[in-house]
């Protein structure tokens, strides 16, 4: 009894000695962080945007964006000469809620900027979104305005309203225009690297993503006449797709 | 202590213990497991591991087919297009939905759905679970909201409980999705006349036995496409029924052009059961689908190679149809386990 006792002492105080030894380095502490809060913002043509109000646009054209929504995967924030780090996997970014922001943690240090991905990466877009957890944003719950049930797949970016387009100012509103883009062909990213900021510790650096609603239809060498071409679902108006993902593409900034 | 002591204490013990496992789960007795009921010469179907069949599945599966509070006005449900007569399939060319809204194909029959690899005739869903979502919230079917449909259903006591007992959880998009089809693959047809005459049960009459010696051969072609135990391989043809497609059909998933106008081939088991036929339900009867295909249908640069037309005579045309009567299934259609308590 006194030798099984001697044994299991000392292989005991062995695995004390020799347990987990290569255990990675803890993580810093939660006060070691500095904080980066994330919002995205909207404007038409430099003016304050707010859904349902009515603006001027190309073609002396009245427009009234009754939706603007768009799924966002992969947000990473790319310090300077070092790593990227995801700050958030999935948002649900849509231009009539209050606010589409987060708070995230960084290491303190300098940023080259962040980038995003509009849409759904392929091994969600052709997922269940009702077996995600309801608290997930591309979940039945949360995105089930942003789900093709007919297709299982997920649109990346909703585009809906109204024009004017007799050119005269009349205020008809009269041609309802859509614009829901999606398919994995679609998925794109969006790179903001010469963006830089600063992360301080214990503090809060703000930083926008501001979306101009005018260039969704505008851009510098394509602009979409909602007269003529007002309508795609992706599938059955491919070209016209393409067309609008080219312009929201380009229709993003980033600032301070 | 004696022998008669230790086994006298083994035995209130055991009373004791089986008394109060009834007292708290009065379902300890109760059998949940499902077997689907395979007939021979079908492959194992295969089930998705969150969704394995049980009893308490099914039975809240069926309710919700049934169930017209899954329509945004409580008008439709399921089994409104799907009716068990008719192969669970509907007669009208296209789907009804609410507000005498129409839909834009005919409803397909729900039969031997546990064998399918994907849904809805262009096979654009992967899943039996996520193809619920898309009648439902179809604006020209069902026009619900899925959330606003599990907000309205959960505080049901049947469903509450149900949800509880099939899934361990409560009754979200999850459990409706998940119990419908659950529901959906016990739906199986494998006893028709045609089955009974594998098994070597009964004999076919000489027209059916003609019919169907046309049916597996040139010129018809039939098997070609609507072949193996469940009459079809599952791929997607353009069967030159029009020469220009206003619905690209697999196209409209695939975006490839060489896709345009074909669909999937569908099962013909109960098919006399479930005109009209074609994608539109274009063709009202047997007598006019055989008659498109000995016409060779339209030109189209996507139509099957196979469909060249051919000719056969009105003795001829008989027998295949009456072979193609033989798919019928009677048991299937009058079982009353797939009929609304």
């Amino acid at each position: 009894m006194k030798n099984f006792l001697v044994i299991l002492t000392a292989i005991s105080s062995l695995l004390l000695l020799t347990g987990c030894p290569k255990d990675p380095t803890p993580p810093p502490a939660e006060s070691e962080f500095g904080t980066l809060h994330l919002e995205f913002t909207a404007n038409f043509n430099g003016q304050p945007f707010a859904i349902n109000s009515i603006y001027s646009s190309a073609f002396n054209y009245q427009i009234k964006p009754e939706t603007v929504i768009m799924l966002v995967h992969h947000i990473v924030a790319k310090a300077s000469g070092g790593d990227s780090t995801e700050i958030r996997q999935h948002m649900k970014v849509d231009y009539s809620a209050t606010s589409n922001e987060g708070d995230f943690s960084l290491m303190p240090g300098n940023y080259d900027g962040i980038s995003f991905n509009i849409g759904v990466d392929g091994s969600l877009n052709h997922g269940d979104p009702s077996a995600l957890p309801s608290t997930h944003a591309f979940s039945i719950n949360q995105a089930n305005d942003m789900f093709w049930s007919w297709s299982s797949g997920y649109i990346f970016f909703k585009f809906e309203g109204r024009a004017d387009t007799t050119g005269t100012g009349s205020g008809s509103l009269d041609r309802l225009f859509f614009f829901h883009t999606g398919a994995d062909t679609m998925y794109r990213r969006i790179e903001f690297y010469s963006s830089p900021f600063t992360i301080t510790k214990g503090q809060t650096t703000n930083l926008f993503v501001e979306l101009d609603v005018n260039k969704l239809l505008v851009g510098v060498s394509d602009t979409i006449d909602v007269k003529t071409d007002y309508a795609t679902h992706t599938m059955d108006n491919l070209s016209l797709a393409t067309r609008f993902v080219a312009l929201y593409t380009k229709a993003f900034t980033v600032h301070q | 202590m004696s022998k008669k002591t230790v086994i006298l204490f083994i035995l209130l013990s055991g009373i004791l213990i089986f008394n109060e496992s009834c007292r708290h789960d009065p379902d300890y007795l109760f059998d949940d497991s499902y077997t689907l009921n395979t007939p021979s010469g079908f492959p194992a179907p295969a089930i998705p591991d969150d969704n394995t069949l049980t009893k308490n599945r099914i039975s809240l599966g069926k309710k919700l087919f049934y169930d017209k509070r899954l329509s945004v006005d409580n008008t439709i449900s399921c089994a409104s297009c799907h009716i068990q007569q008719h192969g669970f399939s509907d007669t009208s060319s296209l789907s009804h939905g609410v507000s005498g809204r129409t839909g834009i194909r005919n409803a397909p029959a729900l039969i031997n759905l546990a064998w399918m690899n994907s849904f809805m005739r262009d096979g654009g869903v992967p899943t039996l679970e996520l193809q619920i979502l898309a009648p439902l919230q179809d604006h020209n079917e069902m026009a619900s909201d899925i959330n606003a449909t599990v907000t309205e259903l959960k505080d049901d006591d049947y469903y509450a409980m149900m949800s509880q007992r099939a899934y361990n959880r409560d009754f979200d998009p999850f459990v409706l999705t998940r119990a419908i089809s659950a529901f959906e693959r016990t739906l199986i047809s494998g006893n028709s006349r045609y089955d009974k005459f594998l098994r070597g049960e009964i004999t076919l009459t000489s027209s059916e036995t003609n019919g169907m010696n046309m049916f597996f051969s040139a010129p018809f072609n039939c098997s070609s496409c609507h072949s193996g135990f469940n009459f079809t391989d599952l791929t997607f043809q353009n069967n030159g029924l029009y020469q220009h497609y206003a619905d690209t059909g697999r196209a409209r998933i695939t975006l490839r052009p060489e896709d345009s106008g074909k669909f999937r081939v569908p099962t013909l088991r109960n098919v006399a059961q479930t005109a009209p036929y074609m994608f539109d339900g274009s063709l009202a009867t047997l007598s006019d689908v055989v008659d498109h295909y000995a016409s060779g249908g339209a030109n189209h640069p996507n139509k099957s190679p196979l469909i060249n037309g051919f000719t056969l005579t009105s003795q001829e045309k008989t027998d295949l149809i009456n072979f193609l009567n033989c798919l019928t299934d009677n048991e299937f259609l009058n079982n009353s386990a797939f009929r609304e308590n």
